[in-house]
């Protein structure tokens, strides 16, 4: 039976009203923590368009997409068969009528502004700021107007577009992802472009010393058009080439596949130049915790938050073996006498760490693990252990590391070793994941009663994922330690605790892809994006609430957690299961 | 019951604390090996703490658990699963995030001996066809009554000489109830002993050679299935006559 479901003109209009509310919400408040501002600095389109005016009209479109969304699920409140569209004039009318609100918000703080000094309270708010929102007309009729017109049309158009052909609309989202993406790492490949064999003008042409230059900007939508067009004809041919391969064949492709990434891993370095090496090191560090992080919160389902504890632990135990400072530790090792030492070290940390907290589940853990964190960020300070670790002072003179006579300079050079502890974290890793240890901690995880029921002995189980969880570390902090040649106790806050959990979360928790991709994220992005420094909690936030939203299972998810996080099977299962309700998720109850 | 023979496991006045709670108290009782037996009771009558002290879940006090002539109080539940005590618990509990064939390989977790998983493999898909089908579905997206099939065939997957049950009626449609009792009876059938737990007193005494009726920690009726099905008391308090 088809039902005719429909909303009155009056509610779909309301819904508008609120989305635009909404959005014009947060787009004050972007405006007045002062991301507007900061990101004007920087251009997307070299004299066209800057960053924080791209944020803008992002955000003006947004609103009308959003309450084209927002109408359509109103429209189609539970799944059925037959959808109701969203007809074409109340996609244009709804996107129009929450961009204007959006507009109007705007207009509002110019008025406001113009009115009362804004700017005795919230210092964000200059002279500057206005000229930006207003595109630069300030306090004008026209300032008025522009914002209100810019975000009206923006938002209808952007309305219009969740309405169209699938692939017209992906080929406009992704350009002004894959623009924007360019335009903030374009510094990266100015300097990536300017190596020596490459002519100079290559450069020049797509980047400038500011943002994308026009060419870059229309090489890079052409390349997407172009990918979106011929793309999935490509892709057919190319499995199809591939299915009449000979076995032995297909085995060499991927071979070559595999040295091919192995070579570009390997030349890395030398491609992007010294500050993006650096940068990749500083990635390094994370993707190593990330790996040691996912065994222990990802495979064993024991949510530690206090895991920097381990790669403190890794670099002060590096640190005092091989110091040459005179008063501190005296053994004066080198870096490959001391790793294996700082390992075991380290690995006890883990069991002392586990150790007590064996009978302890999800937030009850959380909480003691994040109180052993900070008691080892403490320690590190304290007066009493500075006699032997430095205390506030931290710990200088710790040696470059050296192979036999060379001493390893310079993050072109130290990057093998990070991309070598990298490989390792990954190997072990990924031979437990489908090992028997590695099925007993995804028991274990599921339902510890039970997986003890199956004989599972949880409390070895559970000290050997903070074992190697903690060894893991400890060679990133080795490697830091080395590094830097300083460390110092500020180094190892809570922020590091929880940026190795979120890029877990953000890459897609169990997925060994997923730690490399949210570390190059969360990492990566905010160490290219200098204006991101003081934005840099925000963003995590703001990003870690949209992944949940929007794909809860992370950017390149495990097999498992796509499996069951995909509502698809699910709804799909309930066709089959007809025999009786799905039951309810078992709870362990007793008598 | 003969008293001659030896049980293949018998609790002889065991006392079980929760706490300050008494959940058992002198409780005795005997699984004979090779015949279904059944403890039936209410809500809160102690019928899972039961099971959890046989498992080592839950110590007992007093008394003595023995099984095939051992004492077995005091045993980590993996030396018990070693030694053939399989259980089922109630509300099913697979591991709903792993495959069905995860879940699977998880009841032979204990095992080493490849050819003898493989063939067990084999037997519980034969006695759960609806498992083969769905051996790479997700535990969690199983309806009910697969999932029960899947716990079952899960803790068959020790090969197990006792298999202890818990509420395996619990929240399933009768039909499915009948099937799944249907596939205990083979279970027996094919050799393996089965002590099950019920509230269902109907349907467990249909299946069962002996049952138990505990009330507040006490077993307060112990007689043959089928003597207890005419009993005037069980009648009257559990099978809802009159």
């Amino acid at each position: 039976m088809i039902h005719v479901r429909d909303l009155s003109q009056a509610s779909k209009l309301r819904l508008a009203l609120k989305i635009g509310l909404f959005v014009g919400i947060a787009m004050q408040y972007l405006i007045f923590v002062g991301i507007i501002e900061t990101f004007h600095d920087r251009f997307l389109i070299k004299d066209v368009i800057s960053i924080g005016e791209i944020i803008m009209l992002l955000v003006f479109a947004g609103s009308g997409y959003l309450s084209v969304w927002a109408l359509k699920k109103a429209l189609n409140p539970v799944h059925e068969e037959v959808e109701v569209p969203v007809r074409r004039p109340w996609a244009v009318g709804s996107g129009a009528l929450s961009g204007l609100v959006v507009g109007a918000f705007i207009a509002l703080l110019v008025i406001v502004n113009s009115v009362i000094e804004v700017r005795d309270v919230f210092v964000s708010i200059s002279p500057d700021l206005i000229q930006i929102v207003t595109f630069g007309r300030g306090e004008t009729l026209a300032g008025l107007v522009i914002p209100m017109a810019l975000s009206t049309i923006l938002a209808a158009i952007a309305g219009t577009l969740y309405i169209v052909r699938a692939d017209v609309r992906r080929t406009v989202v992704l350009s002004v992802v894959w623009v924007t993406f360019a335009a903030l790492i374009s510094d990266l490949i100015r300097v990536s472009l300017s190596r020596p064999g490459f002519p100079v003008f290559l450069s020049r042409i797509f980047t400038s010393s500011n943002g994308l230059t026009v060419v870059g900007t229309v090489t890079v939508v052409a390349v997407v058009v172009a990918w979106i067009v011929f793309g999935p004809a490509v892709q057919e041919k190319w499995k199809a080439r591939k299915s009449t391969m000979s076995p032995a064949r297909q085995r060499n492709l991927r071979y070559g596949q595999w040295s091919l990434l192995l070579l570009l891993l390997l030349l890395l370095p030398l491609i992007v130049g010294v500050f993006p090496s650096e940068v990749l090191n500083n990635i390094g560090i994370f993707i190593i915790m990330g790996f040691g992080l996912n065994i222990v919160v990802g495979m064993a389902g024991l949510l530690d938050l206090g895991y920097v504890a381990f790669f403190a632990v890794g670099a002060y135990s590096m640190a005092v073996l091989t110091t040459l400072q005179p008063d501190i530790g005296g053994f004066e090792l080198t870096f490959w006498a001391a790793l294996p030492i700082v390992i075991i070290i380290t690995g006890i940390a883990g069991l002392l760490v586990g150790a007590p907290v064996l009978r302890m589940r999800g937030d009850y853990l959380a909480i003691v693990t994040l109180g052993f964190g900070e008691i080892a960020r403490f320690l590190a300070l304290s007066d009493w252990l500075s006699p032997f670790i430095g205390g506030a002072q931290g710990i200088i003179k710790i040696p470059k590391i050296a192979i036999g006579a060379t001493v390893l300079r310079g993050p072109q050079v130290l990057y093998f070793l990070f991309l070598a502890a990298g490989a390792v974290a990954y190997f072990i890793s990924w031979r437990l994941k489908d090992s028997r240890t590695g099925r007993a901690w995804m028991a274990m995880r599921e339902d510890e009663k039970v997986a003890e029921a199956m004989g599972v002995n949880t409390v070895y189980y559970k000290l050997l994922a903070f074992g190697i969880g903690a060894m893991i570390a400890s060679l990133s902090g080795a490697l830091f330690a080395a590094k830097l040649g300083t460390i110092y106790p500020h180094s190892f806050s809570v922020l590091v605790s929880i940026t190795v959990l979120s890029l877990l979360i953000v890459g897609g928790i169990g997925s060994l892809p997923g730690v490399i991709v949210g570390a190059f994220v969360l990492v990566g992005l905010p160490e290219l994006l200098r204006e991101f420094g003081e934005f840099r909690l925000l963003m995590y936030g703001a990003l870690l609430i949209t992944m949940m939203i929007l794909r809860p299972e992370g950017i390149l998810p495990s097999v498992e957690r796509a499996r069951e996080l995909r509502k698809e099977d699910r709804a799909q299962d309930e066709v089959y299961s007809l025999d009786e309700p799905t039951a309810a998720p078992a709870t362990p109850s007793g008598d | 019951m003969d008293d001659n023979d030896r049980a293949l496991l018998e609790l002889s006045h065991v006392d079980t604390f929760y706490g300050p709670i008494h959940a058992l108290r002198d409780v005795s009782l005997r699984i004979e090996d090779g015949h279904i037996t059944c403890l039936l009771g209410g809500n809160a009558s102690g019928k899972s703490t039961t099971l959890k002290t046989i498992l080592g879940m839950a110590d007992a006090v007093n008394g003595t658990i023995e099984y095939l002539g051992e004492r077995i109080g005091g045993m980590t539940t993996a030396e018990l699963v070693q030694r053939g005590i399989s259980m089922v618990p109630e509300n099913r509990r697979i591991f709903t995030r792993m495959t069905v064939m995860e879940n699977l390989e998880m009841g032979s977790y204990l095992r080493t001996d490849k050819d003898g998983i493989k063939e067990d493999l084999e037997r519980v898909l034969s006695l759960f066809p609806r498992l083969e089908e769905r051996h790479k579905q997700v535990g969690g997206t199983l309806s009910g009554g697969e999932q029960q099939m899947l716990a079952m065939a899960r803790a068959l997957m020790s090969r197990p000489r006792l298999l202890l049950m818990d509420e395996p009626s619990m929240g399933l449609a009768p039909i499915l109830v009948q099937q799944i009792f249907d596939i205990i009876v083979e279970i027996n059938q094919q050799g393996t002993s089965v002590f099950v737990v019920e509230q269902n007193a109907n349907m467990a005494l249909s299946i069962a050679d002996y049952g138990y009726v505990l009330q507040t920690g006490k077993i307060v009726l112990a007689d043959t299935a089928a003597n207890l099905q005419v009993n005037k008391m069980m009648r009257e308090a559990y099978l809802g006559e009159m």
